[in-house]
Formats: C-alpha cells, sequence, structure tokens
C-alpha cells in the first residue's frame, strides 16, 4: 500500500468520524438547549412569559445566544458569575454599523431593547409602532401626512420615510450649522416625493411646487447649499404639522401666515405675507402681475437681442469685407513721437474700471445663484469662500456700483447745468458732447443698415455713436431697474412697509431677467461693438488709455475731428501718447476683462440652454 | 508729542503681548481625540480616565476604564492618582469641545499638569463606533415626548403637573420656566423623594439629550404620567422666540 493510499484511507476514517460527531452533536443540540432553558425558567420564569417568548421572532435561540458569558451555573446562582451585556450586533451586525451613528444612540444612550419592547416577545414589524411611544400620536401622527398614512394612503410617508430607521442624524440644537444641515437633509426629503411626477399624480398635487419653490430666492440658495438663512419645506410648513392652507391648525393658513413668516422675518409688515413662495411666472392664474412683469422682461430681452445681435452681424460682415477683402486699412497706428487724442479723461478711466470690477464681482456672485444648479455654482461660490462671503461680496459690489451710478447722476446734472447755468439745457442735452440720444442718431443707425449691405457710405460720427449712448442709457434703466428690485430683495421686510408682499416676486423676476440682459448684452454686444468688431479686434484700449491716435479719430469720429478743428480746441485735446505703464495696463485689464467676459458669456449660455 | 505716542503704543502693543499669557490657567489642558483616547487603550498608556457626567449617567453608560467623578463633586482628591503627572482624561456627553466642567480647574489646582479633555465627549466615542460599557443600565421607558409648541397646552390641561427642571442649578437660575422646580440631574438619585407621587411630571433639560435617562429613572421608582419637553430649554427658546 503506498503512501497516498494509507493517507486516503486515513482522511477516509477521520471524515467519518467528523460526520458521526456532528450528527450525534445534532441530535443532541434540542436536548441540550432545552436542558439549559430548563435551568434558566428556573429563575428566570417571573422576568420572561415563556409563551410569548415562544411566539417571538427569536423563538429559535437558546438564552445563551444572547446572555453569553456565564461559565458556572453555580456561581451565577450565586450572583458572582453574571452574564455579559447582551449584544444585538453579533447578528444585527448592518442594523449595529448604522444606529451606532444614529440619535437615539449618540445622545440619548438608548440600546436596541429601548425600542423593541418587550425585547423577549418581539415581532416582525413592531418598531414603527414604538416611534408613537415617545413621540405622541397626536403631536406627530394624527396630523397631516401621519393621518394620510392612517387612513391606508401608502404614498404618505412614515416616520422612518422621512427620518431614517437606525441612521437618524444627530442634530445638535445648540448649532447654527446642524440645524441648516437638518434644513438640507429634510428638505431633499420633502422633495423626493413631492418632485415625484408619480407620487404627484397619484395623489393630485401639483409638481409645480418644487419647480417653483426652486425658482425663488430661497430653493436657489438652498440648492447652492446655503442653508443657514433661507426657508427650508419644514420652515414654512413645519415639521409634523403639514397640514393644507385650508386647515385653521396649518401654519401656512391665511390666519397664521404673519407669524410663520414672522419667524424668520422679525422686521415685516403684515402686507408681507402677499409674497407667494411658490411663484409661476408663467401662470397668468396665480399671479396675473408677476405673469405681466415676465413677459414684458422676456419682450425686453427679446426685442434687444434681436435688434443687437442683428446689427452685430451685419456690421462684422461687412467690416470683414472691408477690411480683408477690399484691404482698407481702418486703424492707424501712432507714429513714434506722434502726438494723441485725449478721450477719456482720468477720472472717467478710473470710473470704468471700478465698473468693470464691479460688474464682474456682481455676475460672478449673483449668477451661481440664478443658475443654481449648474455644474460651475458651487465652484465660483466657493471660490468666493462659500455663499455667505459671496452675498457680501454681492453686496459691496452693488453699493459700489449704485455710488458710481449717483456720481454719474451728479456728472450728468453739472454737464447740463455747469457752473449753475440754468439756460441753454435742451441744447447741451442734445449737443455732440452728450450721450443723450438725439435725431442725428436716428439717421446713423438707418445710415449704418444701408452701409451694412452695400447701399451708402458708413455714416459720419460725431463724439459718441448711438451704440454708445445706448450703452450709457441702458445704464439708467439698468441700475433703476436691477438696483431697486435688488434692493427689494435684500431688505424684504423693510420694504413691505412701502410695498406689498408680491412686489418681492416681482422684484425677483426682474432682478434675475435684467441681470441676464445686463450680463449678456455686455459680454456680447458691448464686447462687439467696441473690442471684437474686426477693425478693432482684439481690443480697443482708449477707454483705459483715455487716448487714441489723431488718425483714427478722423476715421472713426470725423465729424467731432471738424468740430474741433472748426473751434480751435484740436490742441487742447492733443497730449502725449500713453506710457508703457498705462498700455501694459491697459492690454493686461481689457484683455482680462475681455476673456473673462467671453468664458462667463459661455458659462451663461450653457446654464440658460441645458 | 511724538515720543508721548510712541510710549502710549508701545505700553499698548506690550499689553496686547501679554494677553495671550493670561490663558496660563489652560497651560496644561489639552485635546484628545477619540482615536487617540483608543489607541492609549490599546497599547497601555497609563492613563486616568474620568467621566464627569451626573452618577446616573455615568453608570448607565461610560468608557470602558472610567471613573464617575461628576462635576459638582466636593471630594474629588480621593479618586486621583498620586502622582500629579499621570495623564488625566476627561469627557462629558456633550457634543461641544469645551466643558463647562468646574473640574479642570479644580484638577490644575491641585497640581495635575497633564489634563486632556476628550474632543465631542462621550457622542464622539461612540459616533466614532467605540465599545461602551454599562454599570448599572437604567432600562429606557415610553416617555412622550412633547413638542415645545405643544407644551403651554399640556401645561393647562394638567394644571397640577411638576416641571422638573434637570440642568444644573446656575443654569436654572439664568432663565427657567415659570413654575419649574429644579433638580440637578446630579441630585436626582438622592432627591427624587422629594418629588410629590401622582402628579403629572414635565421633565425638562438643556437640549433634550438628558430628560429621557432622569424621566426613566422616575419611573423606575414608581413615578407615572411623565413627559419631557422635546428639545429642552432651547427648544423652548426658539418656540417662545417664533411667537
Amino acid at each position: 500500500m503506498g503512501k497516498i493510499e494509507e493517507t486516503k484511507i486515513a482522511m477516509k476514517s477521520v471524515s467519518s468520524l467528523r460526520i458521526m460527531f456532528f450528527l450525534l452533536g445534532l441530535l443532541s443540540f434540542p436536548l441540550v438547549a432545552k436542558g439549559e432553558e430548563m435551568s434558566c425558567k428556573q429563575c428566570h420564569a417571573d422576568k420572561i412569559d415563556y409563551i410569548s417568548f415562544y411566539k417571538s421572532i427569536h423563538r429559535t435561540l437558546s438564552c445563551r445566544s444572547c446572555h453569553d458569558g456565564v461559565s458556572r451555573l453555580e456561581l451565577h446562582m450565586q450572583g458572582n458569575d453574571r452574564a455579559k451585556e447582551v449584544n444585538c450586533a453579533k447578528c444585527h451586525q448592518n442594523v449595529f454599523q448604522k444606529y451606532r451613528r444614529d440619535v437615539h444612540n449618540v445622545k440619548l444612550n438608548m440600546a436596541c431593547q429601548d425600542c423593541h419592547q418587550p425585547i423577549h416577545a418581539l415581532k416582525r414589524g413592531r418598531s414603527l409602532s414604538s416611534c408613537n411611544q415617545c413621540h405622541p400620536r397626536e403631536n406627530y401622527v394624527l396630523r397631516g401626512h401621519g393621518r394620510a398614512l392612517e387612513a391606508g394612503n401608502m404614498d404618505a410617508p412614515s416616520c422612518a420615510d422621512c427620518h431614517g430607521l437606525h441612521n437618524i442624524s444627530v442634530y445638535d440644537l445648540a448649532s447654527e450649522k446642524a440645524q441648516s444641515l437638518a434644513r438640507e437633509t429634510y428638505t431633499k426629503r420633502c422633495i423626493s416625493c413631492h418632485g415625484n411626477v408619480k407620487i404627484a399624480k397619484r395623489n393630485k398635487f401639483s409638481t409645480q411646487t418644487v419647480k417653483s419653490y426652486y425658482e425663488t430666492y430661497h430653493g436657489k440658495v438652498l440648492r447652492v447649499g446655503y442653508t443657514d438663512k433661507v426657508a427650508g419645506c419644514a420652515d414654512c410648513h413645519t415639521g409634523h404639522n403639514t397640514l393644507p392652507k385650508t386647515d385653521s391648525a396649518s401654519a401656512i393658513h391665511p390666519d397664521n401666515l404673519y407669524h410663520t413668516c414672522r419667524s424668520c422675518h422679525p422686521i415685516m409688515h403684515k402686507r408681507f405675507v402677499q409674497f407667494d413662495p411658490h411663484p409661476n411666472p408663467s401662470d397668468p392664474k396665480r399671479s396675473r402681475i408677476v405673469y405681466w412683469v415676465n413677459v414684458f422682461m422676456i419682450a425686453l430681452l427679446t426685442g434687444t437681442f434681436a435688434f443687437f445681435w442683428t446689427h452685430s452681424l451685419l456690421w462684422w460682415r461687412r467690416a470683414y469685407l472691408e477690411k480683408y477683402r477690399e484691404g482698407k486699412k481702418l486703424i492707424q497706428v501712432t507714429l513714434p513721437g506722434e502726438k494723441q487724442v485725449e478721450r477719456f479723461t482720468f477720472r472717467d478711466r478710473m470710473m470704468h474700471v471700478l465698473l468693470v470690477i464691479s460688474f464682474f464681482i456682481l455676475v460672478l456672485t449673483g449668477f451661481p445663484i440664478k443658475y443654481a444648479d449648474a455644474p460651475w455654482a458651487k465652484m465660483l461660490l466657493n471660490f468666493w469662500g462659500g455663499p455667505h462671503a459671496a452675498g457680501t461680496f454681492h453686496r459691496i459690489a452693488a453699493i459700489t456700483l449704485c455710488l458710481l451710478f449717483l456720481y454719474t447722476c451728479w456728472l450728468s446734472f453739472k454737464f447740463l447745468f455747469p457752473k449753475g447755468e440754468k439756460s441753454g439745457w435742451v441744447k447741451r442735452l442734445l449737443g455732440p458732447d452728450s450721450l443723450f440720444p438725439n435725431l442725428k442718431d436716428l439717421k446713423d443707425i438707418v445710415g449704418m443698415f444701408r452701409w451694412f449691405f452695400h447701399r451708402g457710405e458708413m455714416p459720419k460720427f460725431d463724439r459718441w455713436t448711438y451704440w454708445e449712448k445706448f450703452d450709457f442709457m441702458a445704464v439708467f434703466w439698468g441700475m433703476t431697474v436691477i438696483g431697486f428690485s435688488g434692493f427689494i430683495l435684500w431688505f424684504p421686510g423693510l420694504f413691505s412697509y412701502l410695498l406689498p408682499g408680491w412686489m418681492i416676486n416681482v422684484a425677483m423676476v426682474v432682478h434675475s431677467e435684467e441681470a441676464f440682459l445686463a450680463a449678456i448684452f455686455i459680454f456680447t454686444v458691448h464686447f462687439f461693438n467696441n473690442h471684437l468688431v474686426p477693425t478693432k479686434f482684439p481690443l480697443e484700449r482708449n477707454i483705459f488709455t483715455g487716448r487714441y491716435p489723431l488718425e483714427t479719430m478722423k476715421i472713426e469720429r470725423p465729424l467731432e475731428y471738424e468740430r474741433m478743428l472748426a473751434e480751435g480746441r484740436l490742441e487742447e485735446i492733443k497730449k502725449d501718447a500713453p506710457g508703457i505703464g498705462t498700455q501694459l495696463f491697459a492690454s493686461l485689464f481689457g484683455l482680462g476683462s475681455l476673456i473673462l467676459g467671453l468664458i462667463l458669456a459661455f458659462m451663461i449660455f450653457w446654464a440658460a440652454i441645458f | 508729542m511724538i515720543q508721548k505716542k510712541r510710549i502710549n503704543f508701545f505700553i499698548i502693543f506690550s499689553l496686547l503681548c501679554a494677553l495671550p499669557l493670561g490663558k496660563g490657567a489652560e497651560a496644561g489642558v489639552n485635546i484628545i481625540t477619540p482615536k487617540t483616547l483608543n489607541w492609549w487603550m490599546q497599547y497601555g498608556e497609563t492613563f486616568v480616565l474620568i467621566n464627569v457626567n451626573s452618577y446616573l449617567e455615568c453608570m448607565d453608560t461610560r468608557i470602558p476604564r472610567s471613573i464617575c467623578l461628576p462635576c459638582d463633586e466636593p471630594n474629588i482628591k480621593n479618586h486621583l492618582p498620586e502622582k500629579k503627572n499621570t495623564k488625566v482624561v476627561i469627557y462629558d456627553g456633550a457634543i461641544n469641545v469645551k466643558t463647562k466642567c468646574p473640574l479642570t480647574e479644580k484638577l490644575l489646582e491641585l497640581g495635575y499638569n497633564q489634563i486632556y479633555i476628550l474632543q465631542g465627549g462621550l457622542p464622539a466615542w461612540k459616533w466614532a463606533g467605540y465599545e461602551t460599557e454599562s454599570v448599572e443600565r437604567i432600562p429606557r421607558a415610553f416617555v412622550p415626548s412633547l413638542p415645545a409648541t405643544e407644551c403651554e397646552e399640556w401645561l393647562k390641561a394638567n394644571k397640577n403637573a411638576i416641571i422638573l427642571d434637570i440642568r444644573p442649578t446656575s443654569s436654572f437660575e439664568v432663565k427657567h420656566i415659570e413654575k419649574a422646580v429644579n433638580i440637578p440631574l446630579s441630585l436626582l438619585h438622592k432627591r427624587y423623594q422629594d418629588i410629590p407621587l401622582g402628579r403629572p411630571l414635565l421633565v425638562v433639560d438643556e437640549d433634550g439629550t438628558k430628560s429621557l435617562l432622569a424621566a426613566s429613572y422616575l419611573v423606575r421608582k414608581g413615578f407615572r404620567e411623565i413627559s419631557r419637553l422635546n428639545g429642552g430649554m432651547l427648544a423652548w427658546e426658539r418656540s417662545k422666540k417664533r411667537k
């Protein structure tokens, strides 16, 4: 017999022995278990209802399955050898892993048996009813969702649907951060059902509720992750008392609304409650005023862009043809030592630089809120140090812009009434040095379109072209509208003393649409007219250097040149060419702004389209 | 004149520089994370672990090897090691790192120079998934937890109810619900007999995390009709603000 065969026989005999012992153990197990229970029962019969235990979910377990650690019965019976603490995690490891971070464990030190009572008579499905033992039905369940659940609506959430089962989050009541985290979590839970089309259809509620919430300041700011100071669902609808507004006990019942809003907006007039927290600007039945304001803003945007984009496109085509096909030299370079003419004073240039900076800050901090779900929104806000810091920057930039606007108003006033001179202001208003449109501008627009189609020469311009005047005058409209609406959104409670609450809804529409108009107009039309047109590409620097060559003036603004010559003022405006530092700043700042603006335009279009 | 200004500036600057020295009293107090404390335990580091919660809480749930030494314990010397350079780790049930417990000051006064506060206290330890032990666990009873907004209604309906405030006396003195009586949790096991039986009880704590234990203890002692204020005084004050 070979060694291998010997080993095989030995292995077979070992296997047979193993099987024999296993069968013996299996047969004797009930006897052992029974005997063990008998001995436990002798002393612990008064503690456990064995009839209930044998019907319970743990009926197949022996006492020692849970209460292990007793090594000697005699000692145990004397009270010296106590069983170890019950460790449910031995079998329920997955639940335990979740539960270790549950508020009932972390803060209340509750063990499994505290909810799963009585632990020795445990049946499947009893745990949820345990919630009501500490969180009374009349306070938590018999209202809103709970009432619907009890009525048999299986779509209505139970405790666990909103709070989780063994993973109920820990929120420190004393911490503001924890409150905002709770707001974010629970609002998401609400939205998971109220934004679900199938559930909405089955229960006959509108999914517009979520969509419209996301369109409000509350919703947008919450979406980008700034949950500290905006209202989530439960802030208005309350956590458990979620009743329809027709119910007098509801927090959103008209009689209770003032009280509800005031909990976050302590300074507010009663008319503040006219604000619609779920507006739908495209639904005239819900709010006619907001609807028409929205229609007007869309018309304004469409009209403005339709005209100026067509204008830009035609201009680009014509200028391109002239520059590259006809070989016409439009830009004259300054020869060494040649004098230039001053177009913008130092003050004008500094105002423009400030304007550029504050405008970019406003766009970079405001648009992440407007397009809260855009992939770049959160990234941009993080760049500013979070939404709170971004909000602060937005407001600082807004105030800077307002001050610039007020200063421009003051300069305009001084232009019309120099040294208190009251007469002749109409002449100055409509004169060639004024930025106010006049009849010649209308003729110039017609002339430009004729030129676009090769039906005439390019009109001759004076100091200000019609598109420059439009840029200037648009600021008066834009600043009034966007500034005023911005202040309403900044201080909604205070403005409710002056205006009805629905004006906040109007302000939201106007501020948002006007911001889009301003940003896209600047980054497309203004950039094209002044920098990207083939005759000026890639950058017209005179807004930053303040000066440009005389020859360029003769081509671009011949009427101004002739006027200056006739009035003998040409020598007055002749200056030395800008220094290298100024030119470098103009190029870097100008090109930087141009590139940033174009990137932002791309990002805004991306967010608006997709 | 300029010289005078310079002298003033120098004095102010020196005072500002000296300000941090005022914190010398806390020189021996360090923060320890649950992870580090667990390492210490695993690798046999010598230290004394003190649970500064009330006696009831400490016996209910604590970190293994802890000794129970409540904050208001007058005689602490007998419980402490003789060597002053022994590491002493203290922890409570709060999430906040800084404990208001005067025990830290007492330890410093006694000359202990290696005092550690467990970051996040017992909740952080449990959150991290480390083991706890129960010497004398109080089985939690089903005690209704009243939302702060419903509390006034409840009090109107239960006019003979006793509002039992279990916060430390110092917190109770700052603000409390009208007609509330104060028995701090640390003294509850000694003074529960002062509470009349047979009257509804509303147990109030700081933030709703201790009232369940107190209420469960009272249930074991034969009290019935117990409720607790959900969210404690924090929620109560918040609900008052909302009104």
